[in-house]
């Protein structure tokens, strides 16, 4: 059991530092602003340190005793998930319709330094 | 194996209770990071996140981490074995490196505020400092949480009290590497691809 | 922070008022000094530290929260009275009998006490005195935490109450939006006596959260499964498990407010790149499901009364279980509704508003099944079952102006008008405050010994029923007449004077109906020689809590039960089944200063956050700290009951047959 236990240790700890390295290593070499795709592999290999980390170091399982523990979880995250998401589309419709685009106006006032 | 109070803590209904309260930590930093996502583009003029942020540095952290929640998971191994010694090396090593991500984040910290950008200077640097700073104050609690249970198992050995603290920890100390993983990919990472 | 003032931001100023806020303070003073002095007449000082506020027995704890809430009720419908006189004066040339200023923080404390500290205090109150008991188990899963979150909330309600007596109170509405709550808009310490106390009681509201949720799936009675469990302890689940989603939303948000005041941050503020909708926006994602917080249990209560009162099996119990569930989901996907006229498109407003009709569909299916549960029933049109009529009749009625506010373009009509007001008021009063109150008086009996007397409980009912039209109707036409919320005076010439002056009356009423609901209760204690409750079943009920003696032990049952099927205790007693006489010996967790202590320290915290006192904050931090360390430390915490004591009970109480 505790073999086990160790061994689980192991797995996710390796595995969690290739990840990081992998993200940072895409992150660094990336040449252009805003890549989509970059963004989105950052973001999956992040959910995928979480589902890691939540089986080897946080004992998810779905055996008996882990049930509660996993879906509550589940469920937390999904609020999250709304909460998160909902709220990015709903604050970016509302910036969107309101006044000029802040990032430009702010690339301007930037512009006009020392002058 | 069933009479083993590692095994007993982690059937308890204080571990379950804790966990629920984990759980609402996590929905605490989900606000913080929907209020990062809100804000992180209102530099008010000043410095981005990807002029700002040292990525080695981001990175060094997150391996720190890493480590110490190994360590951490190995002071429960530890006390699997019963192996009362072996429990308070682990929890030393993990403090160790708890404090040391902490003094290199406040040490950023306080680079950044000396150059200006402090959480006065504009909603992405109040949204980063209070993301990034909530996350180093649970760090703080769980080093002052490792000194109050380095103690008490020195003191009382292996109780199931001290066995509930101690898995309980544990899954504090992992629940703050998995905000810290988040913080790295989309404060940091993402940030420096200019999201 | 004013490192060199030792008192911070407080002066001799803080505690100059006007003179209606001075008689608030005179009375609240003078209540104090009465009690004090009686309870040192009566030598009662141990009696009630010793027995009540260092208990950690949850039927304690909940008698605590009620008399908290219903002082805070009572304190917050005064707030109404004045509100509806000033609308009914203040016409024309006349202004009233508030200042703008004043009446902003009046309309600012209703809604913060009214939602926080009496419907919050009535729903833990209740689900304290009635869960462990109807899963089949003496306490919950942490009484101490338990005992902390009741002292956390108190310290809360004391932190609210001092705003009358010393500086000032929020006047940015019970929600507190930025730009006006922020230090430019609102330069006095009154939001950040707001946002303190709400923290303060918040956390309480967490932990309570945390320990129902285990209580409920770690305690239950042997045999009883989810699906077995009571319909009051399901929704129960449901509203904890929303508890613990929404409130650390809430803390987060709150924090950051205070955060723009106290260090100058960019969250919220009009410039420097904050973004004051963001609080709106966060602020309603907790906001929604604290509202479904609220009515969950009080649909659970109903759910017990109307079986009982029906002697029926409560119908369709499958789909009031996913009714609950659905709603619980729903709830958090429904939010944007209180912002339609925000600015956002029509996409935005479109999904939220559908999302919005949509949750009113599982709440269609718990009022069916009730009713449902009463037809071929054999009906008691007992004192809960006046209030469930009320309800059933008044929140479908509010039920549907809401479905009618979930419709974008109506709702900008509407947004922020009485319309409104009469609405959430439909919800709150006749939904929530029914429920709980309901409750009470249904579980009176179990946790006093004392039956409460029908009369003047029907009469009760009815004030408040008829208060509530009175007072409320007026509200949904003057809201499409135009009439917007908050307004401290307006123009003769619209012709609203009259409605408000029947909306005032109506307060009275429902003044006459809080009046009736108390005496109910001191009468009854007055006769409690006939009014004994010498049974422990006074309603021939169906829940394991008629199982027991009235007034409730401490241990609630001499014999923990095991359950074979839902409403065990009716089946038992159909079944004539006998007790397996098992006693044995128990032990009980000691009762403890702790909690006292843990939220003295919490005042201090808020207390000095308020008023920008760091070394009073401090202190306060480092007690609740060094309190928990203290308590996690102690190896002496519970007490035995042998179980010889546990037979002479049951003895005295029933008497040798059983």
């Amino acid at each position: 059991m505790i073999k086990e236990r160790l061994h689980n240790y192991l797995i996710g700890f390796v595995s969690c530092i290739f990840l990081s390295i992998a993200g940072y290593s895409i992150a660094v070499s990336s040449n252009s602003n805003m890549n989509y795709y970059e963004i989105s592999v950052v973001g999956i290999l992040a959910l995928s340190q979480l589902i890691i980390q939540g089986i080897f170091f946080l004992h998810l399982s779905l055996q008996k005793k882990d049930r509660y523990r996993l879906i509550i979880a589940s469920l937390i995250m999904l609020i999250i998930t709304i909460l998160v998401s909902g709220s990015i589309w709903i604050m970016n419709n509302l910036n969107s319709h309101m006044m000029p685009d802040t990032t430009r106006m702010n690339q301007y006032i930037k512009s006009q330094d020392g002058l | 194996m069933e009479n083993n109070l590692v095994i007993k803590a982690e059937n308890s209904k204080s571990y379950l209770g804790f966990w629920i309260y984990i759980l609402t930590d996590c929905v605490v930093f989900a606000s913080l990071f929907a209020v990062y996502a809100t804000l992180h583009n209102n530099t008010y003029g000043g410095e981005s996140a990807q002029m700002l942020f040292s990525m080695p540095l981001a990175l060094t952290q997150t391996i720190i981490l890493l480590t110490s929640s190994l360590t951490s998971g190995l002071a429960i191994i530890a006390a699997l074995g019963k192996n009362r010694s072996r429990i308070l090396l682990w929890t030393v090593a993990t403090f160790l490196l708890g404090a040391l991500f902490l003094f290199l984040e406040l040490r950023e910290f306080n680079h950044l505020v000396a150059m200006g950008d402090s959480w006065r200077s504009s909603g992405f640097l109040s949204s980063y400092f209070i993301l990034v700073g909530t996350h180093g104050l649970h760090i703080l609690i769980g080093l002052i949480w490792m000194i109050v249970l380095g103690l008490i198992v020195m003191k009382k050995g292996l109780t199931a009290k001290s066995m509930k603290g101690l898995v309980m920890f544990n899954l504090f100390w992992h629940f703050l590497d998995v905000i810290w993983i988040f913080i790295f990919s989309v404060v940091y990472l993402m940030g420096h691809v200019g999201l | 922070m004013m490192l060199a003032n030792l008192l911070g931001l407080l002066n001799v100023d803080s505690f100059r008022h006007d003179i209606i806020q001075n008689v608030g303070v005179g009375i609240m003073t003078l209540s104090i000094f009465f009690a004090s002095l009686a309870l040192t007449y009566f030598r009662k000082w141990k009696w009630l530290f010793g027995e009540w506020l260092s208990s950690l027995d949850h039927k304690k704890i909940g008698v605590m929260y009620i008399i908290v809430a219903v002082l805070m009720l009572s304190k917050a419908g005064f707030d109404a009275l004045l509100m509806r006189t000033q609308q009914s004066l203040s016409v024309g040339n006349n202004h009233g009998i508030l200042a703008s200023q004043h009446y902003q923080q009046i309309f600012s404390s209703h809604g913060t006490t009214m939602i926080f500290f009496a419907a919050m205090g009535l729903m833990f109150g209740i689900i304290n005195l009635a869960v462990p008991i109807l899963i089949g188990t003496r306490d919950v899963a942490f009484p101490w935490l338990n005992s902390v979150s009741f002292w956390l909330f108190v310290s809360g309600m004391i932190l609210l109450n001092t705003s009358l007596a010393i500086g000032d109170f929020s006047g940015a509405g019970w929600l507190a939006y930025p730009p006006l709550s922020e230090l430019q808009f609102s330069p006095t310490v009154g939001v950040d006596y707001w946002i303190w106390s709400l923290q303060i009681a918040g956390v309480g509201s967490l932990l309570s959260g945390i320990n129902f949720i285990v209580t409920i799936l770690k305690k239950r009675a042997i045999g009883m499964n989810l699906m077995k469990m009571p319909m009051f302890v399901w929704s129960v689940l449901g509203s904890m498990t929303l508890v613990v989603f929404a409130f650390p939303v809430l803390t987060a948000t709150i924090t950051l407010l205070y955060l723009d005041r106290l260090l100058g941050a960019h969250f919220f503020t009009a410039g420097g790149g904050g973004n004051p909708m963001m609080y709106v926006n966060l602020i309603w994602a907790w906001g929604h499901p604290e509202v479904y917080i609220l009515i969950l249990p009080a649909f659970g209560i109903f759910s017990e009364i109307v079986a009982t009162f029906s002697k029926k099996k409560l119908f369709g119990y499958t789909s009031m279980v996913w009714a609950i569930w659905a709603i619980v989901i729903l709830s958090f996907t429904v939010w944007l509704h209180h912002f339609f006229t925000m600015g956002a498109g029509a996409d935005v407003n479109g999904f939220f508003g559908i999302m919005t009709m949509i949750i009113a569909i599982p709440t269609g299916v718990k009022i069916f099944n009730w009713l449902f549960t009463m037809f071929r029933g054999k009906i008691t049109f007992s004192a809960p079952m006046i209030w469930f009529v009320g309800f059933i009749l008044l929140f479908s009625i509010g039920g549907v102006a809401g479905v009618l506010l979930a419709v974008p373009p109506a709702d900008f009509q509407l947004h922020n008008s009485l319309f409104l007001v009469a609405h959430f008021h439909s919800m709150i009063v006749s939904g929530v405050l029914f429920g709980y109150f309901a409750g009470i008086v249904y579980w009176f009996p179990k946790f006093s010994g004392i039956k409460l007397n029908e009369r003047l409980g029907k009469i009760a009912a009815y004030f408040w029923i008829l208060g509530f039209i009175v007072a409320f109707v007026p509200l949904y036409a003057l809201g499409i007449m135009g009439a917007t919320r908050r307004m401290d005076h307006y123009s003769p010439s619209m012709g609203w004077q009259p409605l408000f002056i029947v909306a005032g009356v109506g307060v009275l009423i429902i003044g006459l109906g809080l009046l009736s609901l108390v005496l109910q209760v001191l009468y009854s204690i007055y006769k409690h020689i006939e009014n004994r409750d010498r049974t422990g079943d006074p309603y021939d009920g169906r829940t394991l809590e008629w199982s027991i003696p009235s007034p409730a032990p401490s241990y609630n049952f001499s014999i923990l039960p095991i359950v074979k099927k839902t409403d065990d205790f009716w089946e038992a007693k159909q079944e004539k089944r006998s007790r397996d006489l098992a006693y044995k010996d128990i032990s009980l967790p000691k009762n403890s200063y702790i909690g006292l202590i843990v939220s003295a320290g919490a005042f201090a915290l808020g207390f000095g956050a308020v008023w920008h006192i760091l070394w009073l904050s401090i202190i306060g931090l480092l007690v609740i700290v060094v309190s928990v360390i203290v308590r996690t430390l102690d190896e002496d915490t519970e007490y035995t009951i042998s179980k010889e004591k546990l037979i002479l009970d049951d003895i005295q109480f029933y008497g040798e047959g059983k």
